[in-house]
């Protein structure tokens, strides 16, 4: 493909004529390459936005003095024009696909396994970081002595796909990551759900999204009935049902691997006895609703956000059962499909993502008697939080 | 703007081709006409083009061509009185080298200067505008051409000025020297074939660039970038043979592009790289590696220095000298300094001491050794500063053991990718086996590099590809 030959000589009689013809094709089909290529550019109307990549594409930048002297006119114009490219999806799959074909097992952080599950490479963690984090949990548990609480940590896909990982690949070795933090947390009242024990005699395959890093419904409602045991809530599998809502989801990891064909299901999971028994409060967006299920996401890009609608601060849930039980839960978007299953057993349920939850938790503590804390995370996203241990401390 | 932009591919490109070869139409015009809008043309496209990456600095080089310009004409203008003449030239050389010094070594001059008197003095801290060292070096030579009266001054200002904005090798070489482009200004032209070699040739460095250095260099940086204390010496080794295959890729794919260019307004350009590392000595290396760089020390300043006329302590001197310059002209750092001195020693080593030893051993072996030389050089000029080269070399040793965690996973990754590179590095593509019929083999050539550009197009919008990662909302 790379050589540097000089420039080919035509001695043989005749060939003159014959190479005159290729020569100027090699040029009229490159200059028409470029000029083509500007005036479609040109010609084709902008994009706002990408539906594979899930952002807004940038737009042609405004001329101004100050934008041209100091260069981001120049910057911005690169960044629009190859943003707006015209079929921009087709040449990031030719680009994968060739890489794929000489051997690179990654795209931009993700690779795929025999199976064709898309697979994060996860990171190391910071153990001063995680110490921390499970001191500030467990005097939290040890200055609200009437809470009961609970830990739901889900490992991430590549833990139970372990096997199918291409070959040579070392990842941190999350099982002990997670005894580890387990360790960390005894001498407080906090059931430990191990989900690894849950998931036991489940197809692993069935637990995880392919194109996307969430755990599916089904591993949600595994750790959920690992919950109901430790907390003794008597939830019984056959109360339970499931319904599949979206069978064309393509997840952050296919955007990211730049994979466009693979699909998953999404289902939601309903406990029979609660169904539309509840009440549900976006307090700071003051939105109420009476459904957990946002369908209207199930037409967009990122169907996950059809539970919860998404990640809120602070998310209340009023519900009609019959008990004093009052449940705070603190959460990454792994715990948003697990929450319908909760219902039937808590009165009211708070939600807080300490990721964005700005307010006071000991006002949140006062207004309402909790009797249970639960923490679900899922463990990549719990070893790299830095909101939820000074969120704790900052509680009376 | 670089090449390697959906910017000048698609837009700058294109306009200028159109510009440039749209014909003057106006009868009874003397032929000279053609050929004073085609300088104008480029010229004023070159500034667009410098202007779009550095739009302050632009003034800077205008000041620097108008300047050097009429001095030089100034030189001419003074034949008889050569006291006069040598102080207008020193006082010329000492401008360009003070412009030159000023952005480049400021940072560097006042870092050291703190550091030997511990003072505390402020630096400018200005950015370096771009391709400021290679555009002195072309005025260098045309300013100590025109005074030793080897080039006539040129009259013309535009076609002066087109040969220092010359937009195909502005930022990264090759350094032209004035006297091989004079005739070329102007009077040059263009044919079918030429225009078409000129493209493959385009697409060659496009596909360099972009199809592999961009590769190579993102696995170096992922070495580099981990903790070097935990670096297996394969990795480490790997890593840096990854940078080794990425700067050659990187630089003779600029240079390519900038012939190829070159040809397509007509220009012949110097070849700039000769499988470099297919080396059998550090001299060899030297005479394949960047020759229009050393080319320059050489003429500039080696040999007026004395070159290897005045005694083994003077050649010796010159060397040092050389080459000490050559590693400061890298960059304004004491590990680009130390790469120079580095080379400059070896080739010491190799021209007094080593040389009967060196005759003996087979090639294969020389070969090998002016390698490893050539790696380890590396090591010094990919580091951000001597400490951080003296750590990775720890790690290729064996400081941290033999392997690491990620070596497998890295060498099965990028394996097959980097065989493919060394290579063709290493030549293994130099002569392709040909078709009989050479006009196949040019249908088949073309159809290849068609396959290059498209790829080249698909990196130049994946690079942009960046999903928004609603990981850890």
């Amino acid at each position: 493909m790379k050589k540097e030959t000089s420039t080919p000589a035509s001695p043989t009689t005749g060939g003159r004529k014959n190479n005159g013809v290729i020569y100027t094709c090699i040029t009229l089909g490159f200059l028409l390459c470029l000029f083509l290529t500007g005036v479609v550019m040109l010609l084709t109307p902008d994009k706002a936005q990408s539906e594979t990549e899930n952002r807004v594409l940038a737009q042609r930048p405004r001329l101004t003095w100050s934008s041209l002297t100091d260069g981001s006119f120049m910057r911005d114009y690169e960044t629009y024009l190859t943003d707006q490219f015209p079929h921009r999806d087709a040449w990031v799959s030719l680009r994968a696909g060739v890489s794929t074909l000489t051997g690179s097992r990654e795209q931009n952080g993700v690779y795929r396994t025999k199976s064709g599950f898309l697979l994060e490479k996860q990171t190391p963690f910071d153990p001063s970081q995680l110490s921390e984090l499970t001191s500030a949990i467990k005097s939290f548990l040890k200055k609200n002595k009437s809470l009961t609480g609970g830990m739901i940590l889900a490992p991430n896909a590549s833990l139970l796909l372990q096997e199918e990982m291409p070959y040579g690949l070392r990842q941190p070795d999350q099982q002990k990551q997670l005894k580890d933090i387990h360790a960390q947390l005894k001498g407080v009242d906090l059931k430990w759900v191990s989900c690894l024990k849950q998931y036991e005699g489940v197809d692993t395959h069935s637990l995880y999204y392919r194109t996307d890093h969430h755990w599916t419904t089904r591993a949600a409602f595994r750790a959920f009935l690992g919950l109901s045991k430790a907390w003794k809530l008597g939830a019984k599998e056959e109360n339970y049902t499931f319904y599949p809502v979206a069978t064309d989801f393509s997840g952050t990891l296919a955007a990211t691997y730049g994979e466009r064909r693979l699909r998953d299901t999404v289902e939601v999971c309903i406990p029979k006895e609660s169904r539309g028994k509840y009440t549900v409060y976006y307090e700071a967006q003051g939105k109420k609703t009476a459904t957990l299920f946002a369908s209207e996401k199930l037409q967009e890009k990122n169907k996950y956000e059809v539970f919860l609608g998404g990640n809120f601060d602070k998310v209340i849930i009023s519900t009609t059962a019959n008990t004093e039980n009052a449940l705070l839960l603190f959460k990454d978007s792994y715990a948003n499909c697990l929450i319908p299953m909760l219902t039937p057993y808590f009165s009211k349920i708070v939600v807080i993502d300490p990721r964005y939850f700005n307010d006071s938790l000991s006002a949140v503590m006062e207004e309402t008697t909790f009797t249970h804390a639960l923490f679900v995370y899922n463990a990549n996203t719990f070893l790299e939080d830095r909101s939820l241990a000074p969120l704790l401390k900052s509680a009376k | 703007m670089l090449f390697s932009s959906a910017t000048f591919l698609f837009v700058f490109l294109p306009l200028v081709l159109f510009c440039y070869f749209l014909p003057v139409f106006k009868k009874g015009s003397p032929e000279s006409y053609e050929m004073t809008k085609k300088n104008l043309v480029l010229c004023l496209a070159s500034l667009v083009f410098y202007a779009w990456g550095e739009p302050v600095y632009v003034v800077l080089m205008l000041v620097s061509i108008y300047f050097n310009f009429n001095i030089t004409l100034d030189f001419q203008r003074f034949p008889e009185k050569m006291r006069r003449k040598k102080t207008l030239f020193i006082f010329a050389v000492i401008f360009n080298l003070f412009v030159l010094g000023f952005f480049k070594y400021e940072p560097f001059l006042i870092e050291n200067i703190n550091r030997l008197f511990s003072l505390h003095l402020k630096a400018a801290a200005l950015p370096l505008p771009v391709g400021i060292s290679f555009y002195t070096f072309q005025i260098l030579s045309y300013v100590i051409d025109v005074y030793k009266g080897e080039s006539e001054a040129q009259p013309s200002l535009l076609r002066f000025a087109t040969y220092i904005t010359m937009f195909p090798q502005l930022i990264a070489g090759p350094i032209v020297q004035y006297g091989d482009i004079e005739a070329q200004l102007e009077n040059r032209t263009v044919t079918m074939q030429k225009f078409s070699r000129g493209v493959l040739i385009f697409v060659r460095g496009l596909g360099k660039k972009m199809i592999f250095a961009n590769a190579v260099g993102a696995v170096f940086s992922e070495i580099q970038g981990s903790d070097v204390h935990a670096l297996g010496a394969v990795t480490a080794w790997f890593g840096i043979l990854c940078y080794t295959l990425q700067i050659y890729f990187d630089f003779s794919g600029y240079s390519d592009m900038a012939i190829g260019l070159g040809r397509m307004f007509g220009f012949e350009l110097m070849q700039n790289f000769n499988y470099p590392y297919t080396a059998e000595s550090i001299k060899d290396f030297w005479s394949r590696w960047h020759i229009s760089l050393s080319g320059w020390f050489k003429k500039y300043v080696y040999i007026p220095l004395g070159g290897n006329r005045k005694g083994t302590v003077r050649t010796v001197r010159n060397i040092l000298i050389v080459w000490t310059l050559t590693g400061l002209w890298h960059g304004a750092a004491w590990n680009f300094v130390a790469w120079g001195a580095y080379y400059g020693l070896l080739l010491l080593l190799e021209k007094y001491v080593f040389s009967a030893v060196l005759e003996k051993i087979p090639k294969a072996l020389r070969h090998v050794l002016t390698m490893v030389i050539v790696v380890i050089g590396w090591v010094f000029f990919s580091a951000e500063s001597f400490f951080s080269a003296a750590a990775y070399l720890g790690a290729m040793f064996g400081g941290a053991g033999f392997t690491d965690a990620n070596t497998l996973y890295l060498l099965l990754s990028h394996g097959f990718p980097f065989a493919v590179m060394t290579a063709c590095a290493l030549g293994a593509f130099r002569n392709p086996p040909k078709f009989k019929n050479e006009r196949t083999h040019l249908i088949v050539q073309a159809a290849g590099y068609a396959a290059v550009f498209a790829l080249c197009v698909a990196c130049l919008v994946s690079d942009s590809y960046n999903p928004f990662l609603y990981f850890r909302f």
